[in-house]
């Protein structure tokens, strides 16, 4: 057998190197690290397959004491949306809660607005002569006070869809839910004592979106806020139920360890309504 | 002739051998990536396998219809105290900047409440002597402000020249905004 030349016996080895390192770069590396991804992979399925499965046998069914809480739960949820005949019945409750808070606090100069489309004209009417710093105010705003009315007045952005989707309410009763604008002038504690006040009344109202000037004397404010409420009659704010939400909605991690246990009512407490802090820090009461 | 003959067959005989040595290599790479796929394949399935069982854990109908009454508990809870805890977290908050800000530096403070967080922009014009000395001072609101539990998130920038803010020539304006939690 005639021994192989040196040179050919090089270029042998070389190619065959070229090709191994080849078929190791493009073929056997990735398929090592896929193997190993798929290994860890594997492993946390498998860990998490061993918890659940602790969790699952831990799994505890509602007692009578729970059944209670889901039930006093329902007819709080009832009893905090106002009743009313309609939106416009709706409304003057709304405004008389907010003018009757405005009264409390001392604040003569507060406007409520419920018609976006009136809202830029309503500005003007309410100047009437004399200088209306608040009108001339929110008028330089009304382009960023129409956007942001319109924002909450868009029922498909309602963010409690998750709390009311179970709730069946009696005798036809719609789920409606309608934005107002409120507008006020006052010394600034009055104005943070009203805005915290603003949620008190029976008409709820949520805060959707502030916008304060202070001032020397006098700080203006608007406020965007929100209701929600039933109403026995159509209703031209009703929320569907079925619509879809492009907004924020409140969502509860449906494998959370907390859905397998018991209700605890310690997780989210009742919020107390309080005055704020005094002067000389107290909480007013 | 008979000696070129042997010549030809070891020749021959050596060609053979590498092509055979060559197969053979090609072989064993082909094996060893064969070998390779099917363990990944064979390992995907199991990873499959795994997370369908995983997925059939606890999707009994009973025990999600429960999980999802339990669920509505807490969002309820939470909607219930969503207005009142809103509102005083709102009022509060500007009531606490105006110690840290004195309100006459506050041009404008815009705030918008989310579910769970609260977005603010505060606009803040100091009419200084000097803007070096305007700029410790928004240096300083902002140290203030960082120093609020609930603030998860803050930053300062110029103020934008659109937001209708009434400021004088002599003024060093600026803006600070962030993020924060409802509760």
């Amino acid at each position: 057998m005639k021994p192989m030349a040196p040179m050919k016996k090089l270029a042998w080895i070389l190619g065959a190197t070229g090709v191994l390192l080849m078929v190791v770069v493009w073929d056997w590396l990735p398929t090592a690290k896929d193997l190993n991804r798929l290994r860890r992979e594997q492993r946390d399925e498998a860990l998490k397959i061993k918890n659940s499965t602790l969790v699952a046998s831990g799994f505890i069914f509602p007692d009578a004491e729970e059944k209670l809480l889901f039930a006093k739960n329902n007819v709080l949820l009832r009893r905090s949306l106002p009743h009313v005949q309609d939106d416009v019945a709706w409304l003057a409750l709304a405004t008389s809660e907010l003018q009757g808070q405005a009264r409390a606090k001392g604040i003569a100069n507060v406007r409520i607005y419920s018609d976006e489309h009136a809202i830029g004209a309503e500005f003007d009417k309410s100047a009437t002569g004399r200088p209306d710093r608040l009108a001339d105010w929110l008028l330089l705003h009304s382009r960023d006070i129409r956007e942001s009315y319109r924002s909450a007045d868009d029922l498909g952005r309602y963010p409690w869809h998750g709390v009311f989707s179970g709730t069946e309410f009696v005798r036809s009763r719609q789920l409606a839910s309608r934005p107002l604008l409120v507008a006020l002038a006052a010394p600034l504690p009055a104005l943070l004592g009203f805005i915290n006040r603003i949620s008190w009344g029976g008409a709820r109202l949520e805060i959707v979106h502030v916008h304060l000037k202070p001032g020397a004397v006098l700080s203006r404010a608007w406020l965007i806020c929100r209701g929600s409420y039933l109403a026995s009659q159509s209703a031209v704010w009703a929320v569907k139920k079925d619509s879809a939400t492009a907004g924020e909605n409140l969502l509860v991690d449906p494998d959370s360890h907390l859905l397998w246990q018991k209700v605890n009512p310690d997780l989210v407490p009742p919020i107390l309504k309080k005055e704020l802090p005094t002067a000389a820090g107290r909480d007013g009461e | 002739m008979e000696f070129k003959n042997g010549e030809d067959s070891a020749v021959v005989r050596s060609k053979r051998s590498r092509h055979l040595l060559r197969t053979v290599f090609l072989i064993i790479l082909a094996g060893i990536s064969l070998l390779l796929h099917i363990e990944k394949f064979r390992r995907h399935k199991e990873v499959l396998t795994a997370k369908e069982q995983f997925s059939a854990i606890g999707r009994d109908q009973v025990v999600e219809k429960i999980k999802a009454q339990r669920g509505r508990f807490y969002m309820t809870r939470y909607y219930l105290g969503y207005p009142a805890a809103t509102s005083y977290v709102i009022a509060d908050f500007i009531r606490r900047l105006s110690t840290v800000i004195p309100p006459q530096h506050v041009r404008d403070l815009q705030m918008g409440p989310g579910l769970q967080n609260f977005s603010f922009q505060l606009t803040v014009g100091i009419a200084a002597g000097g803007t070096e000395n305007a700029q410790v001072a928004a240096a300083r609101y902002l140290a203030e402000l960082r120093k609020f539990p609930e603030i998860m998130q803050i930053s300062l920038a110029k103020a934008d020249p659109d937001a209708g803010v009434d400021v004088g020539a002599l003024e060093y304006s600026f803006s600070i905004s962030g993020q924060a939690e409802i509760r």
